[in-house]
């Protein structure tokens, strides 16, 4: 752990307080492991007074009712969580690798809507192997209930780290997760 | 008159009450935003959803092992907290202890009105861990949770590849196109950010 945290910081200059204190926190970060990715349905709150239970399966007809006053609250959320350094960031989201793809690693930048109510978002992907032709591609999906319901765009991949920028009509609230996809198969690599 | 002042003037009513109110409410503790929710503040709610989204879900996730299961709950807890906040004594624990108290129990009691067991998975660092190892292990991992969503987006990135997503300092450096002494810089002030929210974890 002490080999790990060496790397992370390179902490021969630190002074052995602060060093300690640091340490700490990576232990404290090791042990508690990784906090989930929250589905896009979920991340703004329940409606105005959430004052009845919905199951999951209902939770679509929630996000309607609530729908003018999510919209606000998506946008100003995110706002509030201090993304000060680049103003055209949406959301980001991170995906790592399932499967065949383990080992691999996405994220995924929404930019601002542009003026005709696309989506435009940026997708580095790292990790997959490397696409051997143009027909040799990997495809982004957003999934409902868990399965594949529309595609983001394909791409093929570059060794190291390979960035495309797809766009989409898509309204996000619709879905509950982002998975990427190889040629021909609906098994995911990636997935949030 | 300061810039400050002028500033403040210039800005039509609307605004400028939107701003004010948007500082504030980030700037207060989760204590002074449960008192504010439990007199029906609905952006306090918010704000406070912002913060607890993913450590309320981490500890349904734990708790009862199933994803589906684990976001009705993170519903279901948020609905507690909207209902009870009024009763939310700061003299009694800090904001965060009473918000997990309610969103523990909500999860607990959502799951028995299912009648679905509850099962509390073993700690990944020990497997064998009784209850209250298990406790603290949620307790642990509610704060952790809590505090990476102070940190400013770019540092949580940077701390979530360099800590899940299985890279090496080298391949984050890498893939965030930055120089790896950039990396490790941020990467210190990301840890040293941590470790001041989670002070009390520190002792």
């Amino acid at each position: 752990m002490t080999d790990r945290f060496e790397e992370l910081v390179g902490s021969e200059d630190l002074e052995p307080g602060e060093r300690a204190r640091l340490q700490r926190v990576h232990e404290l970060l090791v042990e508690a492991g990784p906090p989930p990715e929250v589905p896009l349905d979920l991340r703004t709150p329940p409606a105005a007074e959430p004052v009845r239970l919905l199951p999951q399966r209902r939770r679509y007809t929630l996000a309607l009712i609530a729908a003018a006053l999510a919209a606000v609250a998506f946008g100003s959320g995110y706002l509030l969580g201090g993304r000060s350094d680049d103003a055209s960031v949406f959301r980001s989201i991170s995906m790592a690798g399932v499967g065949e793809g383990r080992g691999g690693f996405a994220s995924i930048e929404i930019l601002d809507k542009d003026e005709a109510g696309n989506w435009p978002m940026v997708v580095r992907v790292r990790g997959l192997r490397e696409s051997r032709s143009r027909d040799d591609y990997y495809e982004l999906w957003l999934t409902k209930a868990g399965k594949l319901a529309d595609s983001c765009g394909r791409f093929i991949v570059a060794q190291g780290v390979t960035e495309v920028i797809l766009t989409v009509p898509y309204g996000f609230k619709r879905y509950d997760g982002w998975v990427v996809t190889h040629r021909g198969s609906a098994e995911p690599l990636l997935s949030t | 008159m300061d810039a400050v002042t002028i500033a403040r003037r210039s800005l039509p009513r609307e605004a400028e009450a939107a701003s004010i109110g948007h500082v504030a409410h980030t700037e207060l503790t989760d204590g002074e935003l449960i008192e504010q929710v439990g007199g029906g503040d609905r952006d306090a709610f918010d704000e406070l959803y912002r913060r607890y989204t993913r450590p309320v879900l981490g500890l349904a996730l734990r708790r009862l092992g199933d994803r589906g299961r684990a976001e009705d709950a993170l519903q279901e807890a948020f609905t507690a907290v909207w209902r009870s906040a009024r009763t939310y004594d700061p003299s009694r624990g800090a904001g965060g202890a009473w918000l997990y108290t309610v969103a523990r129990n909500a999860i607990v009691d959502g799951s028995r009105r299912r009648t679905e067991p509850v099962a509390e998975l073993p700690d990944r660092a020990d497997d064998q861990a009784g209850p209250p190892e298990q406790a603290e292990a949620s307790w642990l991992s509610w704060r952790v949770h809590r505090a990476i969503e102070e940190l400013p987006e770019p540092e949580r990135r940077l701390i979530e590849l360099a800590y899940w997503g299985g890279l090496s300092q080298s391949e984050v450096a890498e893939f965030l196109d930055a120089p790896l002494g950039t990396v490790k810089t941020r990467t210190r002030r990301a840890l040293s950010r941590l470790a001041d929210v989670l002070d009390g974890e520190l002792g």
